[in-house]
C-alpha cells in the first residue's frame, strides 16, 4: 500500500469521526413515552433527512417568547408514504403537533401527527408513540422503548 | 307475593351491581381500533393491565412494552388521586356510571417553556373476558378517540 493511499485513508477516518452523523436509535434512549406533549405553532423548516425528518415550529411560550422546537419524524420515505409532501409544509404555516418530549430537556420531541390548522388535514409522523403491543420493526426509524 | 318481590328485588341488584374488572388483561391488537395500536397510533394504549378491584378501590398495574410499570391506585367513589407516572404530575378520579368505570385524568408535563396539559377520559366495561377501554385524549383544543379491546390472560 503506498504512503498516499494509508494518508488517505487515515484522512477519511478522521474525518469521519469528526463528521456529526445522525445515529438510527431508539425511542426510549432519546424519548420519554410518559411525557406526551401538544405544541401548536408555525412550521420554520422541514428538513427531509434520513434516517430521521425533522421539522422545526416556532412556538410561542406563556410569556411570549418564541421557541423554535425540533420534532423527529420518520425518514421521509416514510412519510411520503403516509402522504407526506412538501408543498402541505409551507414555511408559516399553523399546525399542532402531539409527540414525546426528548429526555435531555431541550425543545425537541418525536412527533406522532401533526395537523394543518388551515386545511384540518393530519399527517402520521411515521414515529412509533407509545402504541402497544411493540412494534414491527422497519420503517419508523425508531422502536418504541 | 313476598318471595316474588324479594326475587325481583334481588335480580335487580344484580343487574345494577358493577363489574369486577379483576385480572390480567393482555391488548389484541386486532380487535382494537386501527388507531389504538402500531406506528400510526393516535392515542396509546398500555400493552397489559393487571387489575385487582377490592372494597372501594381499584388497584391497576399499567404496563407498557420495555418500560418499568405504573401503579395507580383508583377511588371508586370520584376521589382524586395522584398517579406516581415518572417525571410528571398527573391526577385521576375514577366513578361508575351505570356498569362502566369513567377514568378522568389530567397529566401536566412541565418543561422550560411551558407546562403542556393532556387531559384523558377512559370508558371502561367487561363482557366476560372481553375489557374494552374507550380512551379519549384531549390537549390544545384537539382530541381523538380509540377503542382498544383487552382479552383475559
Amino acid at each position: 500500500m503506498s504512503r498516499n493511499v494509508i494518508i488517505a485513508a487515515v484522512s477519511l477516518g478522521a474525518l469521519g469521526a469528526a463528521l456529526p452523523l445522525e445515529a438510527h436509535h431508539s425511542f426510549a434512549a432519546q424519548y420519554d413515552a410518559n411525557k406526551p406533549i401538544t405544541l401548536r405553532g408555525t412550521i420554520s423548516r422541514m428538513l427531509w433527512s434520513n434516517p430521521h425528518g425533522h421539522l422545526y415550529v416556532d412556538v410561542k411560550t406563556p410569556d411570549g417568547k418564541v421557541v423554535t422546537w425540533e420534532l423527529e419524524t420518520a425518514a421521509p420515505a416514510g412519510l411520503y408514504r403516509r402522504g407526506w409532501r412538501r408543498e402541505d409544509l409551507p414555511v408559516g404555516a399553523e399546525v399542532v403537533i402531539r409527540g414525546y418530549l426528548a429526555r435531555d430537556g431541550t425543545a425537541t420531541a418525536n412527533a406522532t401527527t401533526v395537523t394543518l390548522v388551515a386545511t384540518g388535514k393530519e399527517l402520521f409522523a411515521g414515529s412509533p408513540g407509545t402504541g402497544a403491543p411493540e412494534e414491527p420493526p422497519g420503517e419508523t426509524g425508531a422502536t418504541v422503548r | 307475593m313476598v318471595v316474588t318481590l324479594v326475587a325481583a328485588v334481588s335480580m335487580a341488584s344484580a343487574a345494577q351491581a358493577p363489574p369486577d374488572f379483576s385480572g390480567h388483561w393482555k391488548i389484541n391488537q386486532a380487535k382494537s381500533s386501527a388507531g389504538a395500536t402500531g406506528n400510526n397510533a393516535k392515542v396509546s394504549f398500555p400493552s397489559e393491565l393487571v387489575v385487582a378491584q377490592q372494597g372501594g378501590d381499584l388497584r391497576v398495574e399499567i404496563r407498557y412494552p420495555r418500560t418499568d410499570p405504573v401503579i395507580a391506585i383508583y377511588k371508586l367513589d370520584g376521589g382524586e388521586v395522584a398517579v406516581p407516572v415518572p417525571g410528571v404530575t398527573e391526577k385521576a378520579k375514577a366513578a361508575w356510571e351505570g356498569g362502566r368505570l369513567v377514568i378522568a385524568a389530567q397529566r401536566v408535563v412541565s418543561t422550560p417553556f411551558g407546562n403542556f396539559v393532556t387531559d384523558t377520559r377512559e370508558v371502561w366495561s367487561r363482557s366476560g373476558d372481553v375489557l374494552t377501554i374507550r380512551k379519549t385524549q384531549s390537549s390544545e383544543g384537539l382530541a381523538e378517540t380509540e377503542t382498544a379491546v383487552f382479552e383475559k390472560n
